[in-house]
């Protein structure tokens, strides 16, 4: 008796006591995922409905590296990792990245955001293109006018 | 800034030929990458060649200790079965369409010294048709096949993270 009930209580003290550390540990602490498949349609359905913020839905979720689906209806705002390699693989419209440079305005500290960058250079995007942003580099994704669904695919590696 | 390379470049060389030790190929330890810009031109014209006698090719984007990623082209049915005991492969699809088996056992797997299984057979495995813009996780230790449909070019780019 003693026996079944000790592994069941030691299992509940294991589980409320890692739910507690997800808890306070917060995001990218997943397990190792099992097998999934998202279709494409999937992935245009999250777009609409997204699972973090206005255009995310994280897709899996670790300490050194997640991924996650992007519908932009309308451009980004300029963005600045300290900490996060993008790995960024273009779907669907036509865009412009802008990258480098510095930024005026912006907010946070190692996650930055908004402004105006200054000095950037700039460069057009298309379906099917694959670019890397180095952690640390100042950049944002607009979109071409007449676009009004840009989707990507991000990457993101902790360094 | 070239005065540093220059130093650390004297300090390698001093302690390779006091070391001396056997050249070798350094495999998933490069530096952080810069930033780095590929068209989709142009990686359709990086994977033009196929490996040698396969219909396949591949093209290592980045590498490093934990993470890489390639972009791969196939035109093969009937693909080796591959298993791998230490990398997630996080996969999406970029053109044509395909076949995904996964699951099941690869009959006699024998893992290498590095964790990896290849087979010619998988039995008890699922399939799932594969089509532009699908995206799939294939977690570490399951088998899985990857197949361009008949006639077809399959283009996809795989994310691997190391567990």
């Amino acid at each position: 008796m003693i026996s079944k009930i000790l592994p069941a209580a030691a299992g509940m003290l294991a589980l409320s006591v890692s739910a507690a550390l997800a808890q306070a540990a917060g995001g990218h602490a997943a397990p190792p995922e099992p097998f999934i498949y998202h279709s494409d349609g999937d992935l245009q359905g999250m777009t609409s409905k997204p699972t973090l913020g206005p255009v995310l839905s994280v897709l899996s979720d670790h300490e050194n590296y997640f991924v996650e689906v992007v519908g932009r209806t309308k451009s980004g705002e300029p963005e600045f990792h300290s900490h996060w390699i993008d790995y960024i693989i273009v779907q669907h419209g036509e865009g412009t990245l802008t990258y480098g440079g510095t930024d005026t305005g912006a907010t946070g500290h190692g996650e930055m955001r908004g402004g105006t960058i200054n000095g950037g250079k700039s460069m057009d995007l298309h379906p099917g293109d694959y670019f890397e942003m180095p952690a640390g580099v100042w950049h944002q994704i607009s979109l071409k006018p007449g676009t009004t669904a840009f989707r990507y695919m991000v990457i993101k590696i902790r360094q | 800034m070239l005065r540093s390379i220059g130093i650390v470049f004297s300090i390698a060389a001093v302690s390779g030929a006091v070391l001396a030790q056997p050249a070798t190929t350094t495999l998933r330890g490069a530096p952080p990458d810069s930033y780095k810009f590929l068209s989709h031109d142009e990686l359709t014209r990086m994977l033009t060649t196929p490996e040698s006698g396969r219909a396949y090719s591949a093209s290592v984007i980045n590498d490093h200790e934990y993470y890489y990623s390639e972009f791969v082209k196939r035109l093969d049915h009937g693909n080796m079965v591959e298993q791998h005991g230490h990398w997630v492969d996080q996969i999406t699809i970029l053109s044509g369409s395909g076949t995904l088996t996964y699951g099941g056992v690869i009959p006699g797997a024998a893992p290498n010294a590095a964790g990896e299984v290849r087979g010619a057979s998988q039995t008890d495995g699922k399939t799932r048709t594969l089509q532009p813009g699908d995206f799939f996780i294939i977690p570490a230790g399951m088998p899985h096949k990857i197949d361009a449909a008949k006639g077809q070019t399959l283009n996809y780019v795989v994310f691997k993270a190391r567990v």
